[in-house]
């Protein structure tokens, strides 16, 4: 009998399953409601929707869904929202799938977990727990997340799992409301607590279409500074580059998708229906019919979709440091293959930041010689000299871009259908 | 074939009736998955010995985890073992018993509660295993 960690057995799983495409993690998304109504979020509906709720898909169909996945091969699951906890048979589907073996990952905001929750958590653990936290002060958390009484609850949420030792990580997602609670809250999960703690400067823009959430993005700038404040950060973003950059210059892929996505993961939204991740959702297939069927001819066919042309991505070899994906062509400019500039903008500004210099990769406005070249020499020197300094950022004097500012709610990529 | 009692603690080894006179089960707490033509076991529940760690078996590890499904004394699991390699009884014992024992040690199989060999027929046994799920 051979006793592995999840880590080795992982490493070991995809190496073997190497160039096979099946579909090892899956996401689900079991409800896009949510007793939040965070500024910056992508999806999120209201908990009383009842719309949106009949929409969703039902327990037997969550049953259902995950007796084939075991068929398909599926092993590391993740559930997300919305908030998983709105749903409330989120613990009868979490238990049928740890009962099918599944190594199951949650996301949840915290606010609805309860001492019964935590305590049946602790009798069927999860192989992790995410909570975002969304601020280290009342003020700012619920300023983001625009509901009274939020933070307390969070804060509960997070204590009650600890106190079980269940495998909690905190996270943040970085915005402009509370960039400068960011580093308290890295202390707060990592001394205080003894968790790990991520945080995610980037933000998409809903998948209805609206760009509402981009009115509370940070700056290229102050993303790279947080990086770098990270003590983390710069040392595994330079290893992850050397190492692209050391690799042979890959063959132009001729299709759109490089990820896993379509490959060994797809996910499945709130309505029943396969994509190839959570974000995009402008050509999803419904799998209340079977999913292996929907995994094997219309994913199949998305994921081998040809690009049309080459762009500035094509043959850059900064895959490592930069968000872009054809996810986030299609929800900021509404085609999947067109890159983002804001996340060129960043990858350019993080590689000059920690001195990673960047190889030629066609017309690119951020290389050397292109037209905001300068600006990323100016800004990663001010990075790096701390006249961007994270610890003296102060709240922001306007807490509420989004309110009336009607500009930003109307639907921008015009590429899918707004749901 | 050498006696054994789970590791439970020390204290309580003395307490445990000696292995081949006990019957064994698969724990409720694991669950087994077939990924990638391997046979996993994953713990599900707490109180099982390392929840941070999945298990993997060999060809003869996964007969006996098969065999498993239903209550089985040691003799029996012995058996299966000669059965399906036509090896020594000797080798048989040596590999069903250290196997067993390291299931034990971490809690992925269960000595079914005072059920001495030869007190349950098949059908009990069988009848346990499906209540108990």
């Amino acid at each position: 009998m051979e006793q592995l960690t999840y880590g080795a057995f992982s490493a070991d799983l995809h190496q073997r399953q190497a160039g096979q495409r099946a579909p090892m993690q899956v996401s689900i998304e079991v409800t896009r409601r949510c007793p939040l109504e965070c500024q910056h979020c992508y999806n999120n509906l209201p908990m009383g929707d009842q719309d949106a709720r009949s929409r969703e898909m039902t327990t037997e169909e969550h049953f259902r869904m995950l007796d084939e996945l075991v068929e398909m091969g599926c092993f590391w699951l993740l559930y997300t929202g919305g908030e998983i906890f709105a749903r409330k048979d989120f613990l009868e589907i979490y238990t049928y799938a740890k009962k099918k073996g599944f190594l199951i990952t949650l996301f949840t905001n915290g606010t609805l977990i309860t001492e019964k929750i935590a305590d049946y958590l602790l009798e069927w653990p999860p192989f992790a727990i995410e909570i975002t936290l969304y601020g280290r002060t009342r003020e700012t958390y619920e300023a983001l997340t625009m509901i009274p009484g939020s933070y307390d609850r969070c804060l509960r949420g997070i204590k009650l799992l600890r106190e079980r030792g269940l495998p909690l990580k905190l996270k943040t997602v970085a915005t402009s409301i509370n960039k400068h609670e960011v580093v308290a809250m890295r202390q707060f999960a990592e001394e205080e607590l003894g968790v790990d703690f991520k945080f995610d400067g980037l933000i998409n823009p809903r998948i209805d279409c609206s760009q509402s959430p981009l009115a509370v993005r940070l700056t290229p700038e102050e993303v790279v500074a947080l990086d770098v404040h990270n003590p983390k950060a710069p040392g595994e973003y330079r290893e992850l580059a050397q190492r692209e950059m050391a690799s042979a210059a890959p063959a132009a892929t001729d299709t759109v998708y490089i990820c896993g996505g379509g490959f060994n993961s797809f996910a499945v939204n709130a309505l029943g229906e396969m994509g190839i991740c959570v974000i995009s959702q402008q050509e999803t297939f419904d799998v209340r019919q079977g999913l292996n069927g929907v995994w094997e001819r219309s994913l199949l066919q998305l994921r081998n979709r040809k690009r049309t042309r080459i762009t500035k991505c094509t043959r850059c070899r900064l895959h490592s440091l930069c968000s872009m994906c054809p996810a986030n062509g299609e929800m900021e400019n509404g085609d999947q293959e067109s890159p983002v500039e804001f996340l060129c903008h960043v990858a350019h500004l993080r590689a000059a930041a920690i001195g990673v210099e960047v190889p030629e990769h066609g017309d690119c406005e951020f290389c050397v010689g292109g037209e905001r070249y300068s600006e990323i020499v100016e800004a990663a020197q001010r990075i790096r000299e701390k006249e961007i300094d994270v610890e003296s950022w102060a709240a922001p004097q306007e807490m509420f871009p989004i309110l009336n500012n009607a500009a930003l709610a109307v639907g921008a990529c015009g590429g899918c259908s707004a749901r | 074939m050498n006696d054994f009692v789970p590791r439970k603690s020390a204290n309580d080894a003395a307490s445990y009736p000696p292995l081949s006179d006990q019957v064994f089960v698969r724990s409720q707490s694991v669950v087994s998955r077939r990924v990638a033509g391997e046979t996993l076991i994953v713990p599900i529940r707490g109180k099982v010995g390392d929840l941070a760690s999945i298990y993997s078996f060999n060809e003869t590890g996964s007969l006996i985890w098969q065999a498993l499904e239903n209550p089985k004394s040691v003799v029996e699991l012995i058996e299966v073992v000669e059965a399906e390699y036509s090896v020594e009884r000797e080798q048989a014992e040596h590999d069903a018993t250290q196997f067993l024992n390291d299931m034990l040690a971490v809690g992925l199989v269960e000595a079914c509660p005072s059920v001495p060999v030869n007190a349950m027929e098949l059908s009990e046994r069988e009848e346990f295993a499906a209540g108990a799920d």
